[in-house]
C-alpha cells in the first residue's frame, strides 16, 4: 500500500474535518493528527477511510493546535 | 514579531540572515528593504542602533493551502555583525549541505525562547494546518519533531535551524508548533526557494 499517495489524495478532505490538525505517515502507518481527543473528529475520519481506503493501517495522534512560532 | 536568527546564508558573496517570513517579513507585510533588528524590538532592541540587516526576499505565505516553506532572508548591513559559526552548544556545522530529514533522526537546535533543545524526527511528509495572524494556513511536506525533555520549541523559536546530531548538517527550519509537536520546513526546500546556501 502506497501510504504517501493515499495521504496526498485524502489530505484535503481529511483536513476539512474540524479537529484534524494534520495528516502524515509515521511508523509505517497513515497518521491522523488531531487537535484533541474529539470522538467526533475521529469518527468522521474513520468513516471517510472506511469508504475510501478500508484496511489502511492508521494511527491517531493528539497534537493541540499548531501556531506559527 | 520576536523570532530567531537561525543561520547565516550566502549568495554571490552577499551575506544574509536566514529565518522565517513571519519573523522577518511579518507575514508578507514588511516592505523589501525594511529594517531588521537584533535584538528584536519586542526584546528591547533599539531602533536607533540595533538594525543589523534589511529585508531582501521572502516566499509569500498563502492563506489556505499550497505552502511548503515559511522563509525569508535579510541582507546583513555589515558582515562583521554576524558570525556564521556561532551556534551555542550546537557547535559548528560540518557542512553547508542539508541532510534529508528521516524518521528517528536525532536533532538539535538553539532558539530565542527555549535555547538549546534536542529531539527526534517523527514524520517527514506531514500536511498540517497552522494558525497565523492572516488566517489558517496549510503546509505540505513538513517535518514533525518531538522534544526529548518537554517541548522542543516555543513562541519566539521560529527561524531556528534544526541540525542533525549525527552529522552536524542542517535538516529543517523551525516555523510552527503545538503543545506536543514542532514543525519545520525541509531546509533543502528553503535554500532552493531563496537561492542561497548556508554558511559554515
Amino acid at each position: 500500500m502506497d501510504l504517501e499517495a493515499l495521504k496526498k489524495r485524502l489530505s484535503p478532505r481529511l483536513l476539512d474535518i474540524a479537529g484534524v490538525s494534520g495528516v502524515g505517515v509515521s511508523r509505517g502507518q497513515l497518521t491522523i493528527y488531531i487537535e484533541n481527543e474529539s470522538d467526533a473528529a475521529r469518527q468522521q475520519v474513520e468513516q471517510l477511510l472506511a469508504g475510501e481506503a478500508p484496511d489502511t493501517p492508521t494511527r491517531f495522534v493528539g497534537t493541540g493546535t499548531f501556531e506559527a512560532r | 514579531m520576536a523570532g530567531t536568527f537561525g543561520a547565516v546564508a550566502e549568495a554571490s558573496g552577499t551575506r544574509y540572515i536566514l529565518s522565517n517570513n513571519h519573523v522577518l517579513a511579518d507575514e508578507n507585510t514588511l516592505s523589501i528593504g525594511g529594517a531588521i533588528f537584533q535584538p528584536g524590538l519586542l526584546d528591547n532592541g533599539d531602533v536607533g542602533k540595533d538594525q543589523i540587516a534589511k529585508l531582501t526576499r521572502f516566499v509569500p505565505v498563502k492563506a489556505g493551502g499550497g505552502n511548503t516553506v515559511d522563509c525569508a532572508i535579510a541582507e546583513v548591513l555589515d558582515p562583521k555583525l554576524v558570525r556564521a559559526t556561532f551556534l551555542p552548544k550546537v557547535g559548528k556545522l560540518k557542512s553547508p549541505e542539508p541532510i534529508a530529514a528521516a524518521e528517528g533522526m536525532r536533532v538539535m537546535k538553539v532558539g530565542r525562547t527555549t535555547g538549546f533543545t534536542t529531539g527526534v524526527v517523527t514524520d517527514v511528509s506531514a500536511t498540517l494546518k497552522v494558525k497565523y495572524d492572516l488566517g489558517v494556513v496549510r503546509f505540505d511536506d513538513q517535518v514533525f519533531l518531538e522534544g526529548d525533555r518537554g517541548a522542543f520549541s516555543d513562541r519566539g523559536d521560529s527561524g531556528s535551524l534544526i541540525v542533525d546530531r549525527a552529522t552536524h548538517r542542517p535538516t529543517a527550519l523551525l516555523f510552527a508548533g503545538s503543545p506536543a509537536f514542532t514543525a519545520g520546513n525541509h531546509v533543502s526546500a528553503v535554500l532552493a526557494e531563496l537561492a542561497v546556501s548556508v554558511v559554515v
